[in-house]
């Protein structure tokens, strides 16, 4: 339902453009940066668990899908996996902000929903979730 | 109106202009001044022109550093029909000034990174925008910020000796530069327009080193390091 706050224990996945990657392949805090220019309210995130899949490569093959019928997936681009519960934690831990990762279903996918509240303090925050990723994958996939 | 986005940012800008005669040059330059830049364009009387616009900051540095070395420059071939009046040659000039802007502005102003001889990391850093730039413009159709261009190199020539930092951009296409010792030593800016920064510290607190000290907020881009340094020592990770 639209709202809810994901388990603790699940996994989002977000989207980070090649320009959002270090030089040596990390995740840099601008992709936890809203756009501005768009008047974004919450990153947007897929649930993982929600898919129903029996494996990460299966969740990360369906959330590929899902992210290329709605962006330009860029060659450099990757997927980056959090936990939740580590994600908030760590965020109220070290900032004293509280986050929230909430369900944001919509016509087109189920698993769609949103890292609330970075707003408080874009620039700290964004430094902390990028130090809670868990794995990265690569966006597109090339076939030989 | 082609020039609508030129001149949104710069109020009266007509009313600014300056139009005098220089006989020696033929010329009939026209210049127009907002807060910390002054862009001046020089319209040859000729049947097939030379336009020349430059741009440069005069704002007074509080560290007596001599900005006025960043001239920003652009220097295009194009014909005015001097038949029309005044004021349509000087629109025909911004509507040149602006597609100049549009279209090799950024990269003119990365490459005159390359070319800051006191900074150690001029080249790899210039190097990394140009790639950063061609990934942007493939993912998202938009360009680096030119201002952000711009405070960023300002950085750079005050701080000739800064580290490599980890350089991305932001979603709207500002610089973000990371300076990162370890998990207790970080140092961030994002790059705004006219002398802005947005900071990021974490450091260990200088009394009690097992307390992670974690701040961010706003400055400029003379006084950020200086000021993050007396309060957290951040040079040390920072500077070579």
């Amino acid at each position: 339902m639209t709202g809810n706050a994901l388990p603790s224990s699940d996994h989002i996945a977000r989207y980070c453009g090649g320009s959002q990657i270090d030089e040596d392949g990390q995740i840099a805090p601008t992709a936890f940066h809203l756009r501005q220019d768009q008047d974004e309210e919450y990153l947007s995130v897929h649930w993982l668990e929600i898919l129903n899949k029996s494996d990460r490569i299966s969740e990360i093959s369906a959330v590929r899908d899902m992210m290329g019928k709605k962006l330009r997936l860029g060659k450099t681009a990757k997927i980056a996996i959090l936990n939740v519960g580590e994600a908030l934690d760590y965020v109220e831990y070290k900032s004293c902000f509280s986050i929230r990762i909430l369900h944001e279903p919509n016509h087109d996918y189920l698993s769609h929903s949103g890292i609330y509240d970075t707003k408080q303090d874009e620039d700290l925050i964004s430094e902390l979730l990028a130090e809670k990723v868990l794995e990265t994958h690569p966006a597109l996939v090339h076939n030989p | 109106m082609a020039t609508a986005a030129l001149l949104k940012s710069i109020p009266d800008t007509r009313a600014a202009w300056t139009v005098f005669t220089s006989p020696s040059t033929n010329a009939d330059p026209f210049t127009y001044e907002r807060k910390r830049e002054l862009l001046k364009c020089e319209l040859m009387k000729q049947k097939n022109v030379n336009l020349s616009f430059s741009q440069r900051y005069i704002y007074k540095n509080p560290l007596d550093v001599n900005i006025s070395k960043l001239i920003i420059a652009g220097n295009f071939s194009s014909s005015v029909d001097s038949s029309l009046p005044t004021d349509a040659q000087h629109n025909y000039v911004l509507d040149l000034i602006n597609s100049w802007k549009s279209q090799v502005e950024v990269e003119d102003l990365i490459s005159r990174i390359s070319a800051l001889a006191n900074v150690v990391y001029a080249e790899r850093i210039s190097n990394r925008l140009l790639n950063l730039r061609k990934v942007f413009l493939e993912e998202q159709d938009s360009d680096i910020s030119a201002d952000s261009i711009r405070t960023f190199t300002i950085f750079l020539s005050m701080h000739p000796d800064a580290r490599y930092p980890a350089i991305t951009l932001t979603p709207v296409g500002n610089i973000y530069a990371q300076w990162k010792k370890d998990r207790t030593s970080l140092f961030s800016l994002q790059f705004l327009p006219d002398w802005g920064v947005r900071f990021v510290v974490f450091a260990p607190n200088k009394k009690h080193s097992e307390i992670i000290t974690r701040i961010s907020g706003t400055e400029t881009v003379d006084t950020v390091l200086g000021n993050m340094d007396k309060a957290y020592g951040v040079s040390d990770w920072v500077v070579e």
